[in-house]
């Protein structure tokens, strides 16, 4: 294992929001709960979850977007969510960030040469020959040719967009990047080109990246370790083939088995682990088990008793009362209820 | 092909603008379907889908968009013939459609309930006690728990999975000969999606109905869909039962759209490889193009594949192809 | 491939909008009108170098082609004369009044709309607060406080009208601040400072910019009413003041009113031309279209 580059240790975001009678105690969003997460140095994380999970606040807590309330965050052993001032700046300079949305996330008003040069501006890197030169080649780099760098965004298709966002974000010479849900918003004959673009940075630059995605395909192309989130916290946590090829939490199966698939027709659907409903909210997460309410194996003291994050098999945890390890090799109850319920 | 198809579609084109600035958005398509049958049409964004869908619905936007030539056909009856008095009967009565986004095709100031009993009032003639008893059963019907209490609530009160259930119950209410789904999951999670896909498919086998499905997903593709046609630059470039076009892709588009994507069968072992890339986009409507669309982006092309598009051939069971590589001989 | 077939150097959204609001009609005849109301403002005293305050002929003498061409006032003073001089001034505080009201304006909004929270809630009190003042009395107020002069009325009028444009800015600001390209400008690194001057506030100028040339129809009909109610500077001849000074001659004698009364008509109607054009030319909605 190479060293660590990132590590999370229990993170905390809490948001308060006001309610509209002004003498109530404001709610409290849970939108991450005491969530801890190592990356490596060279290797892709992905963070997978559905909408509401938490994945975009834990990123925007590392790029301190959002204010963490209680837990750290340390970038080689710097804590990120204590600095403030010039050792900040240098900091900003070794996480950068991919949005979803390549239209909202560049500004429509800047040509695309000065998007991808703005983060050298703002951070005083080099003089201005060279931030000119190193915008060249970033454009070749992402695949787009220099001449391209006096367009305005929106003479861009969504993939020349998202290469722009890609040359901005190495602009600094990261470290680590974030891939919030990098694909998502393209066409799927693009997303392949941003894929190809992303794994060939990643091997040329030795970058880490924290790659978000709701897509458990996606991920299982891209990461080499998996962490799934539900409702503010991890479920569980493995490296890629062990979690792809023996999934143990209950709600990561249903996750994976919920995945339309080419290759098995419409008989796909029959062996469907169901979920009812729809995650609850993290304002009044249940008080038990956050996944319990819609577990199709959920026993009683799942409703009653948070069960904590336990290492099953080497580097792989799971948040789950009910697996076992039979024979030294972890057993997921939901096997059996599938094959019973088939 | 059968006589007693539920739709057939003949020639269809769809044209944008005029003089200089004409776009065709949708050429010469055409294709069938039977009773009780889910077809899917798949291809990028820009490909015509929506057109389509848009075009049997009589919905093209008119100015600057119109129908310029062809048939559909619904059971005998030719849409494009019909008036527009007969054409919102038909609308809602034998066919009916949902979209991507829920939230958008609710008005958020009107319970959802007073919704579906506005759509029952207009089309069924019910009102008041009946059509708030059908609207809770529709509700019902669609799996929405506690339907009486969700009958009152806003549509903002709603998940988006709920929200796409109630507009799956404002489509059917009816009781339509075709229902056209349009992306109806995109904007739902993944497990919510696997939801909308099981009650789409019970109501349709409980009601008899034709589906069509737009996606551009192809795994919802296999899953749903026994029929499928592939639409590129506003043309059909390949069409044939689901299990063939899947197993033996005979368009390079469709052979590039189903190994674009990364799936959970691959090999996840050691170092993915790359994934084989379709390379360029969808071509503006506006370029004016002679020849096969896919032309530009195609990697088995031929010279003579930008001059003349090709006609569809014949290559399987009811598999239908639209390409140089497939036909006999040349232009 | 959408951006390799044009040209490598894209137009810049600025000139875009100026070409778009070039071709419509409406704005072009507004934008001649006050062309012409300008030149006529700044060329027009070299042409007729005679004091707008002396007196000419009889008082209240109708227009006649002997004597004076739009007639005199209860004084005597021609007309045409002041037409003419007092053009410059009612221009001027027109413009420096929409002026201050819009940077007030977009000063309060823009930082009550960034910050937000607290800060939001004060200056948005403050806003209120100004809001329910009768503006008019208010501007009264402030110049009989001070002495009337150019300066201290278009002040005044500024101090008064900004809280629509501090509204509008306010609005904009939140909607863009939670756009992904302003989180882009905190990824990396980017000051406050920078983010609200240089990234949000550009793209919220094209309906700040119509509102601002709204404002400054508005200014100047409200120097029109300070000067009608004896409130202008009455060492210096502008329209407004050649209104209020004749009002009470309006039955008998009406082109001592009714001639500036036309001018200040047509200066606000080539400025609303105006901003009805740049709405058009700076709504992207409409851009779109083809």
């Amino acid at each position: 294992m190479t060293a660590p580059i990132l590590e999370i240790k229990d993170l905390q975001v809490h948001f308060r929001r006001r309610r509209l009678n002004p003498l109530a105690q404001p709610e409290v969003v849970r939108a991450v709960d005491r969530v801890s997460l190592t990356l490596n140095r060279g290797q892709t994380v992905g963070l997978v979850g559905e909408s509401g999970s938490g994945k975009t606040t834990v990123a925007r807590a590392i790029l301190r977007l959002v204010p963490t309330t209680a837990g750290s965050i340390e970038l080689d052993n710097t804590r990120l969510d204590e600095l403030s001032g010039g050792r900040s700046h240098e900091n900003r300079r070794r996480i950068q960030y991919i949005f979803q949305d390549p239209y909202s996330s560049l500004n429509p008003r800047v040509r695309a040469g000065d998007i991808v040069r703005s983060p050298l501006d703002v951070m005083n890197i080099g003089d201005q020959a060279s931030r000119d030169a190193r915008v060249s080649e970033l454009f070749e780099a992402v695949g787009l040719r220099p001449e391209q760098r006096g367009l305005f965004p929106h003479q861009f298709s969504g993939g020349q967009r998202q290469r722009i966002n890609i040359a901005r974000a190495l602009a600094p010479d990261p470290d680590l990047i974030i891939c919030d849900e990098p694909v998502s918003a393209l066409d799927v004959a693009i997303r392949a080109q941003i894929l190809n673009l992303l794994q060939r940075l990643k091997r040329q630059r030795a970058i880490t990246y924290l790659f978000i995605s709701h897509d458990m395909a996606v991920v299982k192309h891209m990461a080499d370790e998996v962490a799934v989130m539900y409702l503010g916290q991890i479920v569980e946590k493995a490296p890629r083939r062990s979690f792809f090829s023996a999934p143990l939490h209950p709600y990561s199966q249903a996750l994976l088995s919920a995945v339309p698939r080419v290759g098995v027709g419409t008989a796909g659907s029959a062996g469907r682990i169901r979920l009812s409903g729809d995650p609850p909210s993290p304002i009044a997460p249940p008080p038990g088990c956050r996944f319990a309410p819609r577990c199709p194996i959920a026993e009683s003291r799942c409703h009653q008793l948070p069960p904590e994050l336990r290492e099953l098999a080497p580097a792989h945890s799971v948040r789950c009362h009910l697996i076992e390890n039979r024979g030294g090799a972890p057993v997921s109850p939901m096997s059996e209820w599938v094959a019973k319920h088939d | 092909m059968t006589a007693a198809g539920l739709l057939r579609i003949e020639g269809l084109s769809v044209e944008f603008g005029s003089g200089d600035n004409l776009a065709r958005v949708l050429n010469d398509v055409a294709f069938e379907m039977k009773p009780r049958e889910t077809l899917g049409i798949v291809g990028e964004s820009g490909c015509g889908k929506s057109m389509t869908a848009l075009a049997i619905m009589r919905l093209v936007p008119n100015p600057p968009g119109r129908i310029s030539a062809g048939r559909i056909v619904l059971g005998g009856e030719d849409l494009l013939q019909a008036t527009d008095a007969r054409m919102r009967d038909i609308r809602g009565n034998r066919i009916a459609m949902i979209f991507q986004e829920p939230m958008t095709s609710l008005n958020p100031v009107f319970t959802v309930g007073s919704q579906i009993a506005e759509s029952l009032t207009l089309h069924l003639g019910l009102s008041g006690a009946a059509a708030r008893a059908r609207g809770v059963e529709l509700l019902k019907a669609v799996g929405i728990p506690s339907p009486e209490q969700r009958f009152d609530a806003y549509p903002h009160q709603l998940s988006g999975g709920m929200r796409q259930r109630v507009m799956i119950a404002m489509a059917i209410a009816c009781e339509p000969e075709l229902l056209i789904a349009d992306e109806p999951t995109t904007a739902l999670d993944v497990t919510v999606q696997a939801q909308i896909f099981d009650l789409l498919r019970s109501i349709q086998q409980a009601r008899g109905m034709g589906l069509i499905l737009i996606t551009h997903d192809m795994g919802v593709i296999a899953e749903m869909t026994d029929r499928v046609v592939v639409m590129y630059g506003g043309r059909v470039v390949e069409q044939g039962a689901t299990r063939d076009v899947l197993a033996r892709p005979a368009h390079p588009y469709t052979r590039g759209l189903v190994a674009c994507v990364p799936t959970l069968e691959m090999d996840g072992d050691g170092e993915p490889a790359d994934l084989p890339e379709i390379p360029g986009v969808v071509p503006s409507i506006w370029e004016l193009q002679t020849g096969c669309p896919f032309a530009d982006r195609c990697n088995v092309v031929l010279p003579w594949c930008r001059q003349e598009m090709p006609a569809a051939t014949l290559i399987g069971v009811a598999h239908w192809v639209a390409c140089w590589q497939r036909q006999e001989g040349r232009p | 491939m959408s951006a390799n077939s044009r040209p490598a150097h894209g137009e810049h959204p600025t000139r875009e909008a100026l070409r778009m609001f070039a071709r419509s009609p409406v704005a072009v005849v507004g934008f001649a009108l006050l062309g012409a109301i300008v030149a006529l403002a700044l060329l027009g005293p070299m042409l007729m170098p005679a004091d707008p305050f002396d007196i000419v002929a009889a008082p209240l003498s109708p227009p006649s082609f002997q004597e004076a061409l739009l007639g005199t006032d209860q004084q005597g003073r021609d007309v045409l004369t002041g037409i003419v001089h007092g053009g410059r001034a009612t221009l001027a505080v027109g413009l420096s009044a929409a002026l201050v009201s819009v940077l007030i304006g977009i000063t309060v909004g823009a930082i009550a709309g960034f910050f937000g929270g607290t800060i939001d809630e004060i200056l948005m009190r403050v806003t209120e607060f100004f809001q329910v003042l009768p503006a008019l009395l208010f501007s009264m107020v402030l110049v009989t406080l001070f002495t009337p002069t150019l300066m201290t009325i278009a002040l005044s009028i500024g101090a008064v009208s900004w809280t629509a444009t501090a509204r509008l800015t306010r609005a904009e600001f939140l909607k863009l601040k939670e756009l992904d390209f302003v989180a882009a400008e905190h990824v990396i690194g980017a000051g406050k400072g920078r983010i609200i001057w240089g990234v949000i506030l550009p793209n919220a100028l094209p309906p700040l910019i119509v509102s601002a040339t709204f404002a400054i129809g508005t200014a100047i009909l409200f120097e029109a009413s300070l000067s009608f109610l004896g409130l202008g500077d009455p060492n210096r001849m502008s329209w407004g003041l050649m209104i209020g000074s004749s009002r009470s001659y309006i039955l008998s004698s009406w082109w001592a009113v009714t001639f500036p009364g036309c001018m200040i008509f047509l200066t606000v109607l080539a400025v609303s031309l105006i901003g009805d054009g740049l709405n058009d030319a700076l709504n992207p909605k409409l851009r779109e279209r083809r």
